[in-house]
């Protein structure tokens, strides 16, 4: 029986989804320096953030230091970074896409380092996926396509899966209060919400969350419905975090992988 | 071909390395010894919020001299809009990992006294772009304090705490 979805047709996917985040964070990198926060007395001002030991002691970065000195060249390698996301998807099946995902990746691990403060989990995982198209289309064929498809679902399948068991481990989580205590902030919260939502449905709430995190390996079993619900229940989940705790980056990248998952479902339940 | 065979296996490799190492993550004693090698940040950290979520706003605020007023330079206050693009999330969570920054330099202070570390905190990259971005927000300032503020939001009590106050630095005009 063969599936709705092949490997190759999933990491292009991966592919087009990774653009459109990419797009999104570039587009923030962007205003971030035209607003000066990236420059002179900034608080990502790379005069500041050049001073570290990991940097100064690494003659190899020197180039590199001066491409960061410049806001100029920094929001060009960003504008490169988001059009070889883009070229991926455009010249795929070419060579022309494997260099594109090369610069993609290269991309990455520059804003890496021009940016320690600022980044998090979904930059992480943008680099994972990037990593897993580009070296698929070094060589696409079904062995390979097969393999880089599975390395992203086991990186989707085993966060979830910290992520789940690690909030078990911690008690504000299995008191209930974890997601009360994270709302009540006004970085990653929603304050109306606790005042509003009723102290049993926030501890509810939480508690959902770890056993969804943790359940997340039973898309492993073979059962397409199970699979889906899984998946339906895992963009909900990102776009409630989006909502809730302006975590809009996390939605667009693990979106970005979920064609490979769906691949997943199909394959395991087919 | 088999150059882009060769170089398809070692991209593969180092994508499950990555993921190897982001599952290494979860076991601190196993992570504590690599740490210091991930550099680029690039591990990727998926024990988000826990296990002890992150319960704080973070604002970095400045004064001109000790017994004066603060005021607020940068807060991780998030505008309640569903945003598409939102660049002041970076700005909140450079906040967040200043603060971390702040914790883990005295934590690695290991009983030492102020004194003994104030040259170790005044040069590390926490404190000068903490120290660069008061100065550059209050200009004609002749002189400038600041201090990272941390508000704990834990089962409907407030906890305000210092993580960090500079030294008064003279600015030049």
């Amino acid at each position: 029986m063969s599936t709705p979805l092949s490997a190759d047709q999933a990491l292009l996917g991966v592919a087009g989804c990774l653009f459109l985040s990419s797009a999104i964070t570039g587009t923030e990198w962007l205003r971030l320096i035209r607003s000066g926060e990236t420059g002179r007395g900034g608080l990502l001002d790379w005069n500041v953030l050049r001073l570290r030991r990991s940097v100064l002691k690494t003659a190899a970065l020197r180039p590199v230091d001066r491409l960061f000195l410049s806001n100029r060249m920094t929001a060009a390698l960003v504008v490169t970074g988001v059009l070889a996301a883009f070229g991926v998807v455009l010249t795929w099946h070419t060579p022309a896409s494997a260099v594109c995902g090369c610069i993609a990746v290269v991309y990455l691990l520059l804003m890496s380092l021009r940016f320690p403060l600022g980044r998090d989990g979904a930059d992480q995982l943008m680099l994972v996926l990037s990593l897993a198209v580009f070296g698929y289309t070094l060589f696409p064929n079904d062995v390979s396509a097969t393999v880089f498809a599975g390395l992203i679902c086991a990186d989707l399948i085993i966060g979830y899966e910290i992520s789940g068991v690690s909030k078990f481990l911690g008690k504000p989580w299995r008191s209930g209060t974890a997601l009360a205590n994270i709302l009540r902030t006004r970085c990653y919260g929603w304050p109306w919400a606790v005042n509003v939502v009723p102290p049993t449905l926030l501890a509810l709430g939480g508690w959902a969350v770890m056993v969804f995190e943790t359940a997340f390996i039973t898309i492993l079993y073979p059962s397409i419905p199970l699979g889906l619900a899984l998946v339906t229940i895992g963009a909900l989940f990102h776009f409630g975090c989006w909502v809730a705790m302006g975590l809009n980056g996390f939605f667009f990248t693990y979106l970005a992988a979920y064609p490979a998952l769906i691949w997943l479902v199909f394959s395991l339940g087919g | 071909m088999t150059v882009l065979l060769v170089l398809q296996v070692l991209v593969g490799a180092a994508t499950a390395t990555l993921i190897a190492f982001s599952s290494l993550r979860a076991v601190p004693v196993l992570w504590k010894k690599l740490a210091g090698r991930d550099v680029l940040l690039v591990v990727h950290d998926t024990a988000y919020f826990a296990p002890t979520p992150n319960t704080a706003d973070y604002y970095l605020v400045a004064r001109r001299s000790a017994g004066e007023v603060w005021n607020p330079v940068r807060t991780s206050h998030r505008a309640m809009r569903l945003h598409l693009t939102d660049p002041h999330r970076r700005i909140r969570k450079a906040l967040v990992d200043l603060g971390s920054m702040y914790i883990t330099i005295d934590s690695a202070r290991r009983g030492r006294s102020a004194q003994e570390t104030r040259t170790e905190i005044a040069t590390s990259v926490p404190y000068l772009i903490a120290l660069s971005t008061c100065t550059s927000a209050a200009p004609g300032w002749p002189s400038i304090q600041f201090g990272l503020l941390r508000l704990d939001h834990q089962d409907g009590a407030e906890a305000v705490d210092m993580l960090a106050i500079s030294d008064v630095h003279p600015t030049v005009s």
